[in-house]
């Protein structure tokens, strides 16, 4: 069984993957109608970008509170309860 | 002549490496990336580096080692931190030193930025967090100043305070005096951090007596940790959970007396803080703390 520990290292891995992957594709929309008018079809794309990034980086702080409850109850490398 | 700058990047997520690769790639810089500890290593072996955006936690040999390598022998490659464990392993990066340190997720314009801003210079910096609560500031990886005597008081501190204003004072002074062996600073006594504090070890815990009396299981896991602090010193208004503090003080406690309104003229909170200099000095002789 995943540790938990170990599980939370992977939700805030497939965080940091959704923020990255967002971000880089934000900017480089961005660098691709940089010298030409931004249609509003890419304008929305890279709001909706820029909405996920924000949505990563919040459900992040989120985890991190599960995080603080949970170890409170249970041994981060053992996933059983504290005694 | 080869202007172009070189940028190695780790982290064990191919889809992480892969992106920032293409991404710095068009920026103008040269990448090199690495999936886990030994090929980042072989990777600083063989090629003249400027920065590295390391990741901690890495199969075969972990991000620390490697950290610790970098400020060893390749002082002026630049070296960013990415971590998701942000203060699992903060108290350790802190006592060895980095650039920067960014919590993932990580938003590309914020990484971009310090990117550019770490190459655009030749020495390491302090930085401003504020528009950034989510980078963390560290000392620089060179002491400012140094002692003439050949053996200097060095201890491990940890600052746990409720206030963050005060903690962060006691950690900017803290961090440049060379007296600082590592600093570990707690705002919050949440029991992750107890984690964190026992890889830490510190030697002297300076303790604002707000808090005592409602440390809780905080407070017992930290005196009773296989490596226990050697003196705590509590900081702070009488007026806080005053009988608290008495009971520990009556035990030989050392107590520095700091106003809770910091805009109180009746004490400078300057002073006060010279005063918790002085009293870790006097720990660092009592228990031969020397570097």
């Amino acid at each position: 069984m995943t540790e938990i520990r170990e599980l939370f290292h992977k939700i805030g891995n497939l965080h940091n993957k959704i923020s990255v992957g967002a971000g880089v594709t934000k900017v480089e929309l961005k660098r691709k109608f940089k010298d030409n008018p931004i249609p509003s079809e890419i304008e929305n794309a890279i709001s909706r970008l820029t909405d996920l990034e924000k949505t990563a980086v919040e459900a992040s702080k989120d985890l991190r509170q599960l995080k603080d409850m949970v170890y409170i109850r249970m041994g981060i490398d053992t996933s059983k309860p504290r005694k | 002549m080869d202007t172009l700058k070189n940028i190695l990047i780790v982290d064990d997520e191919r889809f992480v490496t892969d992106t920032l690769e293409g991404f710095f790639r068009s920026k103008g810089y040269r990448i090199f990336k690495a999936e886990d500890g030994q090929a980042c290593l072989n990777i600083i072996k063989n090629e003249k580096l400027d920065l590295v955006l390391l990741d901690i936690k890495l199969p075969r040999v972990d991000g620390i080692e490697i950290l610790k390598l970098l400020h060893k022998d390749y002082p002026s490659v630049k070296v960013i931190i990415m971590t998701a464990y942000d203060m699992e392993y903060k108290a350790v990066v802190d006592s060895i030193g980095c650039d920067a340190f960014f919590v993932k997720p990580l938003l590309i314009d914020e990484l971009t930025g310090k990117v550019e801003e770490l190459l655009a210079q030749d020495k390491a910096i302090f930085r401003n967090t504020e528009e950034n609560p989510e980078v963390v500031p560290y000392p620089p990886k060179k002491p400012l100043s140094s002692f003439p005597e050949k053996m200097l008081p060095k201890a491990r501190l940890l600052i746990v305070s409720p206030r963050s204003l005060i903690s962060d004072l006691l950690k900017d002074f803290f961090a440049q005096r060379p007296i600082c062996n590592g600093i570990y600073e707690v705002v919050e006594t949440g029991l992750e951090q107890l984690d964190y504090i026992k890889k830490f070890k510190p030697d002297i815990i300076l303790l604002d007596v707000a808090l005592v009396g409602m440390l809780g299981e905080f407070g017992l896991t930290l005196m009773n940790m296989p490596q226990p602090p050697k003196e705590i010193i509590l900081f702070g208004d009488p007026a806080a959970t005053w009988e608290e503090a008495e009971t520990l003080i009556k035990r030989g406690t050392k107590f520095i007396q700091m106003p809770l309104d910091l805009h109180d003229k009746t004490a400078s909170v300057k002073d006060t803080i010279e005063r918790l200099n002085n009293a870790v000095k006097e720990v660092c002789l009592k228990y031969q703390l020397f570097a």
